[in-house]
């Protein structure tokens, strides 16, 4: 029998398409709802014709044709590309590392900002200069001795707290990494619970659509704190798919995930801190610094039961942190706590060469000032005395070992046989900027201040220029330390910390223009336009009411069938 | 909506650099904006800082040449005060107390040439050399006669030229540029002596001691003192020749005085040029910026705010 010629046929087409509708206004409604949801995806009901009922054989109905039995829904299925999520998710990676950047160098050039406002760096180099200027002209008079004193005192405090505050920063630096890695970690049980839930939800052919929404935000979020690689793979048992998400770079990339089971990292273990341990200069290693935190895959590593088992190496140094992490906002921050080459310029970069600066100004002062002789005074215990060291020089005693550390020439120069280049090899050891001080003599008194370079006596008052002036020579002499010209290596310092201010800030722009480019694209199809959904408002509601008309039709022509013809068997 | 977002954005961080470029009136507000216009800026000021210590240095090695100046013309003066005394002497002494009054306008230009070898700049000695604190003339206490004098506790008539130049050495001096030094002095034995063979050296303070010894000595004809007059010639023309060497050095100040200050004008052009905004210019970008912005502003709401929505009855 053909159930084209059944009577009833028509309302069971017009049924369907009621049904239909009424799903399509459905997901319509919900499509709406959730426009200004984080990470939906947009919804569409996938519909198709039902197919005549046909019979193969003698019964297949030949007269009139064949007719389809209406609509049907299938499934609810989300609108989205894997490929631009991947390419989000690699830029969003890219761009975080150089946020992250930013966001330090900010802080850093903050700390050097050149204003007219007193306190800055370069002013107080310029006015140590100056106070050892009018020294010169007056060595007698005490107030040039005390302005000497105060102006380098003001500039060593000044290394002092620049100093502080950029290890305050890298120990933020280093909490703030820690604070990431335990959100990465949660983040792994989060799209563990979530693959547990869709599984088990996709298991009776369903798409488990707003719980893939979840996980793909979520997985969006991961991708701005380490760089991530997601993978959908058929189920070995047949099941629906499943989800692996491995994350980093090179020998330590790893699963984060795999189906039901996550891996975490840990930060427990510590290595030394780059600004301590400087690979660059031997004798800057006095500082009591606190180590900094290794990130490495948390011990009970488990790769899921049905991928090929590479269990991942952990990073071996802190040099190697970037297999584990990949790009992203933890690998930026490293870059700052870490960065110590002129590849990856970072806080311990930035600290050695303020190091490096303050150890030349120690060095070739205290070489120098030795060499004179202080004014006696009751200050000093009426004494006229030489080897007097005018930064505070860390390293072992003085000894007499020509080309050693602390190495200090004996000889008197106001004897005949005193030869100056016995201090050529004078070095102040372990002077950095976060002990960068005053000689304790020259703290006691301004007079041990030597500025002559004889034998002070009532009617020789010392020489005025050759000892000081040797001093403002350093200053503006183009090689006048192991740094050269220290005005010139502070500048190149600034335009050095500029550059790489400017080169992370360019570099965040570009990838941000680059991720906001995938992000359009992406929204262009996964984002609910208020407007197509009012499109399809209409289109559905006119659908409706057309299938009610339908069956209003059929009632009609059945009304006339049943109640308006002849009369047999009334 | 999110290109939107980040245009508006852009736009107004725009509109916030070019405003605090107004405020503050520095067209650098980060490192990062323009790292080798910060450094040029810090070069320029950094040499301001050179040139103002240089020109205090320069004020006050003036104030050191013209007080030593003034001592070393006031001495030529005396010098020539005796010398006419003598001359006059040799033409119109007729009698002992004629002699005798001749003997003290000697003893007076003596004493007042003492206290000017002796004078100060403010409260430092001019002609001390490396000792500015105590008298750098002082009378040999070893002498009983008194008429032996130290400089700086040496005695000044056995100087040699060898001690001369020692002394030389210790002469004090102010830097007035980049490895430019001045003496801005000169010391007492290159004041005092003007003949260094002997010993004893020809110095002015022995010369007029023994001119006053020899008047006062009434077995010394007129005639022995003939000597005295070219001595004196000669102490005249070393003076000079001194007060000629401090205006020589004087008017070097003055040129680089000049010099720096147009240096200075310069340098803080320079320096402006990197580092100030220029009014004008941080105006006229604002309100450039400011237009963009609002205009970003405006075709936003246009294209925001109507949805379908607004057209469905």
């Amino acid at each position: 029998m053909s159930s084209s010629r059944s009577s009833f046929f028509g309302f069971e087409i017009a049924k369907t398409g009621l049904f239909i509708n009424q799903h399509n206004l459905n997901v319509t409604g919900h499509n709406i709802s959730n426009v200004n949801t984080p990470g939906y995806t947009r919804q569409r009901l996938v519909t198709s014709a039902i197919e005549p009922y046909s019979s193969i054989g003698l019964l297949a109905p030949l007269e009139h044709g064949l007719l389809g039995g209406g609509t049907r829904s299938h499934y609810v299925e989300q609108l989205r590309s894997e490929y631009l999520d991947r390419q989000f998710r690699n830029q969003n990676s890219i761009v975080s590392t150089w946020a992250s950047r930013t966001q330090g160098l900010d802080f850093v050039q903050g700390l050097f900002r050149e204003h007219n406002a007193s306190g800055i760096f370069d002013m107080l180099m310029d006015q140590f200069s100056a106070a050892l200027g009018d020294l010169q002209t007056d060595p007698t008079l005490k107030a040039n001795r005390t302005g000497v004193v105060t102006s380098a005192q003001n500039l060593t405090t000044s290394f002092n707290q620049f100093y502080d505050q950029l290890v305050n920063r890298q120990t933020d630096n280093n909490e703030e990494i820690k604070d990431l890695v335990s959100q990465v970690n949660k983040y792994a049980d989060d799209i563990k619970e979530l693959n547990r839930l869709i599984y088990a939800f996709e298991i009776n052919g369903e798409h488990a659509n707003d719980l893939r929404d979840q996980r793909n935000l979520i997985l969006d979020q991961l991708s701005s704190l380490v760089e991530v690689e997601v993978r959908e793979y058929k189920d070995p048992n047949g099941g629906p798919n499943r989800l692996s998400v491995s994350i980093g770079s090179g020998a330590s990339k790893g699963y984060l995930v795999d189906h039901v089971e996550a891996n975490h990292l840990d930060t427990s273990t510590t290595a030394a801190n780059y600004i301590q341990e400087d690979p660059t200069a031997a004798n800057v290693s006095s500082h009591p610094l606190e180590k900094v935190c290794m990130i490495t895959w948390a011990t009970g590593y488990s790769h899921g039961t049905d991928l090929p088992a590479t269990f991942p190496a952990n990073p071996a140094g802190l040099g190697d942190l970037k297999d584990i992490v990949g790009n992203g906002q933890i690998y930026g921050l490293l870059t700052l706590r870490d960065g110590d080459s002129t590849d990856t310029k970072g806080i311990p970069y930035f600290v050695h060469q303020l190091d490096q600066l303050a150890q030349a100004l120690a060095t070739e002062f205290n070489k120098l000032h030795m060499q004179g002789y202080s004014s006696p005074n009751a200050e000093n215990g009426n004494i006229s005395d030489y080897g007097i060291k005018f930064f505070k020089d860390f390293g072992p005693a003085m000894n007499t070992v020509p080309g050693t550390p602390g190495y200090v020439a004996a000889t008197d120069p106001g004897d005949p046989s005193y030869d100056p280049s016995l201090w050529d090899t004078y070095v102040a050891s372990k002077v950095t900027a976060g002990n960068f001080q005053l000689d304790p003599a020259i703290l006691k008194s301004a007079w041990n201040i030597a500025c002559s370079n004889e034998k002070v006596t009532d009617t020789n008052q010392g020489n005025n220029l050759n000892v000081v002036d040797g001093m403002l020579k350093l200053f503006q002499k183009a090689q006048s330390s192991s740094v050269g010209n220290f005005g010139d290596f502070y500048r190149a310092f600034l335009t050095d910390i500029g550059n790489t201010a400017a080169f992370s800030i360019d570099q965040q722009q570009r990838n941000a223009l680059m991720t906001e480019n995938c992000d359009v694209q992406r929204m262009s199809i996964s984002a609910v336009s208020i407007d197509e959904e009012m499109t399809n408002l209409i289109k559905f509601q006119h659908a409706y009411a057309a299938s009610s008309r339908v069956i209003t039709t059929m009632d009609e022509a059945l009304e006339k069938l049943i109640n308006g013809t002849g009369i047999v068997g009334r | 909506m999110t290109g939107f977002l980040s245009d508006l954005n852009g736009n107004l961080q725009r509109l916030a650099k070019y405003q605090s470029q107004m405020q503050s009136g520095r067209k650098i507000q980060n490192l990062s904006d323009d790292p080798v216009g910060v450094v040029s800026g810090l070069r320029a000021r950094e040499r301001l800082y050179h040139l103002a210590q240089y020109q205090r240095n320069i004020g006050d090695a003036k104030r050191w040449l013209e007080t030593s100046e003034t001592a070393a013309t006031e001495m030529n003066k005396a010098v020539t005060n005796a010398y006419e005394a003598l001359i006059d002497a040799d033409t119109n002494v007729k009698t002992p107390e004629d002699r005798e009054k001749i003997a003290l306008v000697v003893k007076a230009q003596l004493e007042h040439i003492l206290s000017l070898g002796n004078s100060t700049t403010i409260d430092k000695y001019s002609f001390g050399g490396f000792n500015t604190t105590s008298t750098p003339f002082t009378k040999d206490p070893a002498d009983p006669t008194g008429e032996s004098w130290l400089y700086n506790g040496k005695p000044l008539n056995s100087m040699t030229q060898a001690d001369i130049d020692a002394e030389k050495s210790r002469a004090l001096k102010f830097e007035v540029g980049y490895a430019m030094d001045i003496n801005v002095s000169v010391t007492g034995p290159e004041l005092m002596i003007y003949d260094s063979s002997g010993p004893p050296n020809k110095n002015i303070i022995n010369t007029l001691q023994g001119l006053y010894d020899a008047l006062t000595d009434p077995t010394i004809s007129m005639q022995d003192l003939q000597p005295y007059i070219t001595d004196l010639q000669s102490a005249q023309d070393h003076l000079s020749s001194v007060v000629a060497d401090f205006g020589g050095r004087w008017n070097r100040m003055e040129m680089m005085e000049d010099r720096y200050s147009k240096e200075e004008l310069l340098y803080t052009e320079v320096m402006s040029n990197f580092e100030d905004a220029d009014a004008s210019e941080a105006i006229m970008n604002f309100a450039m910026a400011e237009m963009v912005y609002n205009a970003s502003l405006q075709a936003g709401a246009k294209v925001i705010q109507p949805t379908l929505l607004d057209y469905l009855r």
